[in-house]
């Protein structure tokens, strides 16, 4: 987990896709070490499908650098594809008529390191029916049978793109199985594209926040594990504050976050906060001894709340209260850390 | 323990909600087994694969658990073999280790209920001296388990209306 850090499977920097005018991705710049599996979240339209295309080579850019196996997939896409397990959103396959036999023999030919034994053993454990013709699949089929296709070259790179889409709950979890195993037997690097946040956050050990095509967050699990962390604070008593904001805020707290440090405010009453904030452990519980406010509770996130809060809109810059008091706190601790810079 | 002496995954869990990382929840897992007697001696953990298999973990968050209690000396590894429980893992040492970390989460459940440390303890040994019925996981064989309802109403009295 910490050895000396490799070159970077996939890299892009300052990448920007658009769509005729709308801009799809704006300034995007990543590192995915080798060996990781990233959790890929945002809102639809938030550039994840996007991406994945721009890696593939199936989308053109229209800014920036992108490199994948350190080559560039303008100029080597066949090369890249060779080694990338590609499982896309859309279930459609071309030649819809041929059986599932058929179409994994079909796609076994463009692939050299395509492993027989191992594309039995999954059908088998996917229970998949390989006389059934392609178009005749449920899509909970479709998707079972593309992943097999998707890692029976035992690619080094896994680009998923909702790979448990349509599954019905007990195929869910043996898809999550057979990834973890897989990942265990190769060591495939992973990027792993998803709605379903509480889903593959035990195999994820890397967040990616897209949202409105720009990145939100990008940090392993360690980094934020000690940068982020959900905070529940009483307040000072009302009486030792200024009695008339106090009443301007309708009873509320007059606690207010540093706001470098606020991420989002998940909760506010009965003299109370909980926060999700960034910084070190350390000077949180110092700026919260520093204003008077007691910590009742104060943990890191799993990476699914995690995500969760890089997702969604703070509560706290929807009270126009709670913004204007902060100035003696703020200044304190407006050096805390971006949990990525 | 099984024929083989190899121990079922099942043994070990994890929930990926609790804000704990996945690795110390293994750890935790592995050491609890140990004590209560379920993985003895030279008993064959469940190997990586197998294990980021079955709870959908990444693998490398297993390997880190193994290494944690490799290095704390609670089970050895043999190449291309495996991971064993240690003979003497389950020591005094081990036990009060794990029973410091029930305690300290007690009480931050406690704290976080505005109850006192002493409240705590004094409420801790009246319930033990009349403990509750014991929930359906931890009934014996051949004895007669406790009615449903009766089970989810005194375990879970914050669902009464």
């Amino acid at each position: 987990m910490t050895e000396i850090p490799s070159s970077p499977l996939v890299r892009t920097r300052g990448l920007v896709k658009r769509y005729g005018p709308a801009v799809a991705l704006q300034d995007v710049s990543l590192d995915i070490p080798e060996g990781r599996t990233v959790l890929l979240v945002g809102p639809n339209g938030a550039g994840k499908s996007t991406l994945l295309g721009v890696l593939m080579d199936l989308l053109s850019f229209e800014e920036g650098e992108v490199t994948v196996f350190g080559r560039s997939p303008r100029d080597e896409g066949a090369t890249i594809r060779a080694g990338i397990g590609f499982l896309p959103e859309n279930l459609a396959f071309p030649f819809d008529g041929m059986r599932v036999r058929e179409v994994l023999g079909f796609l076994a030919q463009f692939r050299p390191t395509w492993d027989p034994a191992y594309a039995d053993r999954l059908t088998r454990e996917l229970d998949l029916r390989m006389d059934r013709r392609w178009r005749q699949l449920s899509k909970g089929e479709t998707r079972r049978a593309q992943l097999v296709a998707t890692l029976a070259h035992r690619p080094p790179l896994l680009l998923l793109d909702e790979a448990t889409d349509g599954l019905d709950p007990l195929a869910r979890e043996t898809v999550l199985g057979l990834l973890a195993e897989h990942m265990a037997e190769t060591g495939a690097t992973t990027l792993y594209s998803t709605h379903v946040l509480h889903e593959a956050h035990g195999l994820a050990d890397h967040l990616l926040v897209l949202k409105g095509g720009r990145v939100q967050v990008q940090a392993d699990m360690e980094t934020l594990r000690q940068s982020l962390f959900r905070v529940h604070l009483r307040a000072p008593a009302a009486a030792e504050s200024d009695g008339s904001e106090s009443a301007a805020s309708g009873g509320w707290p007059p606690l207010s976050p540093p706001p470098s440090a606020l991420v989002r405010e998940e909760a506010r009453g009965g003299g109370e906060v909980r926060w999700v904030m960034r910084g070190k452990a350390p000077e949180l519980r110092a700026w919260a001894a520093g204003a008077g406010a007691e910590v009742l509770d104060l943990r890191p996130l799993t990476m699914a709340d995690a995500a969760l809060a890089y997702l969604s809109p703070s509560l706290a810059f929807a009270s126009p209260t709670s913004a204007s008091s902060s100035a003696g706190a703020s200044s304190r601790v407006s050096s805390l850390p971006a949990p990525h810079p | 323990m099984t024929a083989d002496n190899v121990t079922p995954s099942h043994l070990i869990s994890v929930n990926p909600d609790d804000p704990r990382p996945l690795y110390v929840q293994i750890v935790d897992e592995v050491r609890r087994g140990i004590l209560r007697g379920a993985l003895s001696s030279d008993t064959a953990l469940p190997s990586v694969r197998e294990l980021a298999r079955d709870l959908r973990v990444n693998p490398n968050t297993v390997q880190q658990a193994y290494r944690e209690l490799e290095r704390e000396g609670e089970i050895y590894i043999r190449r291309g073999q495996g991971s064993f429980v240690a003979p003497g893992a389950r020591s005094r040492g081990l036990q009060d280790r794990v029973t410091r970390e029930l305690a300290e989460g007690c009480l931050r459940e406690a704290a976080r209920a505005g109850v006192t440390a002493n409240e705590l303890v004094q409420a801790i040994l009246a319930a033990a001296v009349d403990p509750p019925p014991p929930p359906s996981e931890g009934a014996e064989e051949g004895a007669p388990s406790p009615s449903p309802a009766s089970t989810t109403i005194t375990s879970n009295p914050e669902r009464r209306p």
